[in-house]
């Protein structure tokens, strides 16, 4: 970080060999499509680029940082998007039109199919969750991160963490498990 | 070690965090065994948590495209060039107008080229002015020895 910061391309690119993947999982999850989120994950990028001077070793871990970086991006694409008019916004994945129609597939292997189809339900359910209750998870659960490294990122307590999280998976549970259920009848 | 984990306590980690202790908070891991261990009645609420941390489990997400890496690092050497010629333009019309800044900047920018094209130009000129007196002194000396070789008409002539 230090080479990046004196603007060497090649420190940048070990940079992004080491972190690309899980900013870009984090990202994908946060916003529940690949898309908008390689655009926000290049935008990341370039801030790190630019900012570079900002990042003092003491000050926690590079990967808090650039997640908290990813974090905040997201928040302002939700506010972005929320400000958008609805014609112009892309709609949120439905999460009962979803579920139904799949699990009614007839030409996929029964096993694949309710497991797509539970994979593409929890993606869509997360997309509903609030942005810091989802980033919450998605740190604690994915990206491995814990309670202390993702209360930096988000910028709450622990406490607050813990209270971000629970509230999320309520949500989620009310969401899946009867899901889950209908699923194993299948 | 600290077995006062309340039931309270306990479900909160287990709302938070889920069912696998690597996820729970580092120094309570072992007073949740514990607990666990101690009270059979965690069952159910261990097997709700297991069930919810199966379905997001679920959830794969996959590697990054190699055009991202691409983007990335081209848009990066794009950066470098709109730095420069943004720290140029900031450079010409800073923002505050602290000490006549925005003033003399400017005046600089356009005269030092017009300076600077007078100074080679008054060079070139010195040179030229040089070249010339001696094409002059080689014309005559070469005219001079063709007369003094076209013999003596030509010397009374040159020399009345």
């Amino acid at each position: 970080m230090l080479k990046i910061q004196q603007c060497d391309e090649g420190a940048f690119q070990e940079l992004l060999n080491r972190h690309l993947a899980p900013l870009n999982r984090f990202a994908v999850r946060m916003l529940g499509n690949s898309h908008d989120a390689e655009d926000l994950v290049q935008e990341t990028f370039l801030r790190v680029w630019k900012s570079a001077h900002q990042w003092q070793p003491g000050h926690g871990k590079l990967t808090t940082w650039l997640h908290s970086i990813t974090h905040h991006l997201c928040i302002d694409f939700h506010r972005r998007d929320r400000a958008r008019p609805d014609q112009t916004r892309p709609d949120r994945a439905p999460l009962t039109t979803e579920i139904h129609p799949q699990l009614e597939s007839a030409d996929r292997p029964e096993e694949h199919a309710a497991h797509d189809n539970v994979s593409s339900a929890v993606s869509a359910a997360l997309t509903h969750l609030p942005e810091r209750q989802k980033s919450a998870i998605i740190l604690c659960h994915y990206q491995g991160f814990s309670n202390k490294a993702a209360a930096e990122v988000i910028g709450v307590s622990v406490d607050a963490l813990e209270s971000l999280m629970a509230r999320g998976k309520r949500t989620l549970r009310k969401l899946l498990i009867d899901l889950s259920a209908q699923s194993k009848e299948d | 070690m600290e077995q006062d984990l309340s039931r309270q306590r306990f479900t909160a980690i287990l709302e938070a965090y889920g069912s696998e202790p690597s996820r729970w908070p580092e120094e309570e891991r072992d007073a949740m065994q514990q607990f666990i261990a101690a009270n059979p009645r965690t069952a159910g609420p261990l097997a709700a948590a297991t069930e919810l941390d199966r379905l997001l489990d679920s959830v794969a997400v996959g590697a990054p495209s190699r055009s991202l890496y691409r983007s990335i690092l081209s848009s990066l050497s794009g950066q470098s060039q709109v730095e420069l010629i943004d720290s140029l333009l900031e450079w010409l019309f800073p923002p505050s107008s602290r000490h006549l800044d925005w003033l003399w900047r400017p005046v600089v920018a356009v005269t030092l080229p017009v300076a600077v094209g007078f100074i080679l130009g008054a060079g070139s000129v010195t040179n030229a002015s040089v070249d010339e007196w001696e094409s002059w002194e080689e014309e005559i000396y070469v005219s001079g020895i063709v007369l003094v070789d076209s013999g003596a008409e030509a010397t009374v002539e040159l020399d009345p």
